[in-house]
């Protein structure tokens, strides 16, 4: 009697065929899971990505089985390599098909770069690119101090690249240095960026109110001193860009090439193929990214006794980042005599748009005169084309 | 294979193996013992085997004792690679902003260097004033 229960329900008998500790561990991922989707049905963090991934990870965790011998889910097996196991898996795992043609390759890096192309503003980078480019330079501070700690920490170049490039605040960078230099912590690192990345806008207006004076965070900034500027000269900019960063960076082109269509896209005025990019692909990709990765989660693939200290790693990154940013925010408002608000410092880690409107948010809480989200734009836009520099380093140079 | 380094000690005029550098290789991988009696060796390497594993490798006592042997200079190798990396964004970021500054005075109206495009500009001035 008792077998035949076990028999019908697969997923609860196979508790009983784990030790202890992969048992733990199973339900940690279960239980993570149910508060991803709790927190971000709160809102509190973002449910684009988070809220498929909790459940996912419910999922995946909850509707283990045994086929032939072996505990398994019918989502998707990453693990394969051999051609004819992946073919015969894509008859039976429901997502391998986009594991394999999606993820294994980068292609979802690119699909997410187009649409965030598409909804990327670049007047306040081309009016005031020194500006602009130093203070994302400044917060690229993450991305670089810690390789150094990656490595003393015993992790080798090319999995202390793919870790520190969360300092980039931009997941999809984070995605394709991961797949293209450690695909082995590929899961682990893009999960903790992902995650991060939401809980770190909840940590940086703490970290601007302990760094930045306060009667500075409410400075008032002229709009009428942003120069006007024209679409041709944004359509210029994003092909010379593109093509000048391809030749340099060849092993990181799909990057800039994803992230530079979706800007020509905007600025060429192609409604249709904006329409498409922003409300099909961005969207259709973020689902799939959260998915996917949440089915990836599951207690058999994450075994890497150092996801603890990826997770350390990762936090460190982008407090680094924040504070970097901030630093070289406090720098053009002193070199600017006080005309620069620090707080657009903070918009150099660069997701587009969130730190802008943290940036927007704190300033406009000490002010509520004070707009600078079309000022924070410009460091935000440049912290993409940096973390992608950066990004393209790093693959050239350890790949 | 990380170097075997021979130091003999005076006493009974013979090497003794415990001023060897001792590789054991345990499931995390190498671990290097300095040099000490074999009793206390041993005893280090069944408190590496027996750490648990997921408390990550570097909070093992003597992973970390590597890391401040090995991988700190590791790291220093690290911050200098970085260091070099970062110039380079700079660079890249500076030549970036070169490219920009150049389309914007390229679409000011500036570059008018031959007779006709300067004819083209004077024309196009007058119609618009």
């Amino acid at each position: 009697m008792i077998d035949l229960i076990a028999h019908i329900f697969e997923g609860v008998s196979t508790f009983g065929q784990m030790d202890a500790h992969t048992v733990m561990i199973r339900l940690a991922l279960i239980a993570a899971g149910f508060l991803l989707v709790y927190l971000s049905g709160k809102n509190i963090l973002d449910p684009m990505v988070l809220m498929p991934m909790g459940l996912a990870m419910i999922l995946v965790n909850g509707a283990t089985l045994t086929i032939e011998g072996k505990l398994a889910n019918l989502f998707l097996d990453p693990m394969l390599s051999k051609p004819e196991e992946v073919v015969n898996s894509m008859q039976i795992l429901f997502l391998q098909p986009i594991y394999n043609l999606m993820f294994s390759n980068g292609l979802i890096a690119c699909l997410v770069f187009m649409g965030i192309g598409v909804i990327t503003p670049l007047d306040y980078l081309i009016a005031r690119p020194l500006t602009s480019m130093l203070i994302a330079a400044g917060a690229e501070l993450g991305s670089i101090l810690t390789f150094p700690l990656a490595v003393a920490f015993g992790f080798s170049y090319k999995e202390a690249a793919s870790i520190a490039i969360v300092g980039g605040a931009d997941g999809p960078m984070v995605l394709f240095t991961s797949l293209e230099l450690a695909k082995h912590l590929f899961v682990p690192i893009s999960v903790v960026a992902y995650v991060y990345l939401s809980v770190t806008y909840a940590i940086y207006p703490y970290m601007i109110k302990l760094l930045v004076p306060k009667p500075l965070q409410g400075i008032k900034m002229d709009l009428h001193s942003i120069p006007k500027v024209s679409s041709r000269q944004k359509l210029t900019f994003a092909v010379l860009a593109a093509a000048v960063l391809s030749v340099l960076f060849p092993a990181a082109s799909p990057l800039f090439a994803s992230f530079f269509i979706g800007v020509m896209v905007k600025e060429a005025n192609l409604p249709r193929y904006r329409k498409f990019l922003d409300e099909n692909v961005l969207t259709g990709s973020s689902f799939f990214l959260g998915f996917v990765l949440g089915a990836l989660l599951s207690f058999y693939v994450v075994t890497d006794p150092r996801i603890v200290l990826i997770m350390i790693l990762g936090m460190i990154a982008l407090v680094l980042s924040g504070v970097g940013g901030i630093v070289a925010g406090l720098i053009a408002y002193k070199l600017s005599g006080g005309k620069i608000n620090p707080l657009i410092g903070i918009a150099g880690v660069s997701c587009v748009p969130s730190t802008a409107k943290v940036a927007q948010k704190c300033a406009f809480a000490v002010n509520k005169q004070a707009i600078i989200l079309p000022f924070a734009m410009g460091p935000n836009v440049a912290g993409v084309i940096t973390t992608a520099i950066i990004s393209g380093i790093y693959v050239a140079l350890l790949r | 294979m990380p170097k075997l380094r021979k130091c003999s000690i005076v006493g009974n005029g013979q090497p003794r193996e415990s001023s060897f550098l001792v590789h054991s290789y345990t499931a995390m991988g190498p671990q290097i013992s300095l040099g000490s009696t074999p009793k206390v060796r041993r005893e280090q390497n069944d408190r590496e085997r027996n750490w648990p594993k997921f408390a990550g490798t570097a909070l093992n006592p003597c992973r970390l004792k590597q890391m401040m042997m090995g991988d700190t200079v590791k790291a220093i190798h690290a911050l200098l690679f970085v260091t070099g990396i970062y110039g380079l964004t700079f660079l890249i970021t500076l030549f970036v902003v070169a490219v920009i500054l150049l389309i914007r005075w390229a679409s000011s109206g500036h570059p008018r260097t031959t007779p006709l495009s300067k004819e083209r500009y004077a024309e196009r001035k007058e119609v618009t004033a």
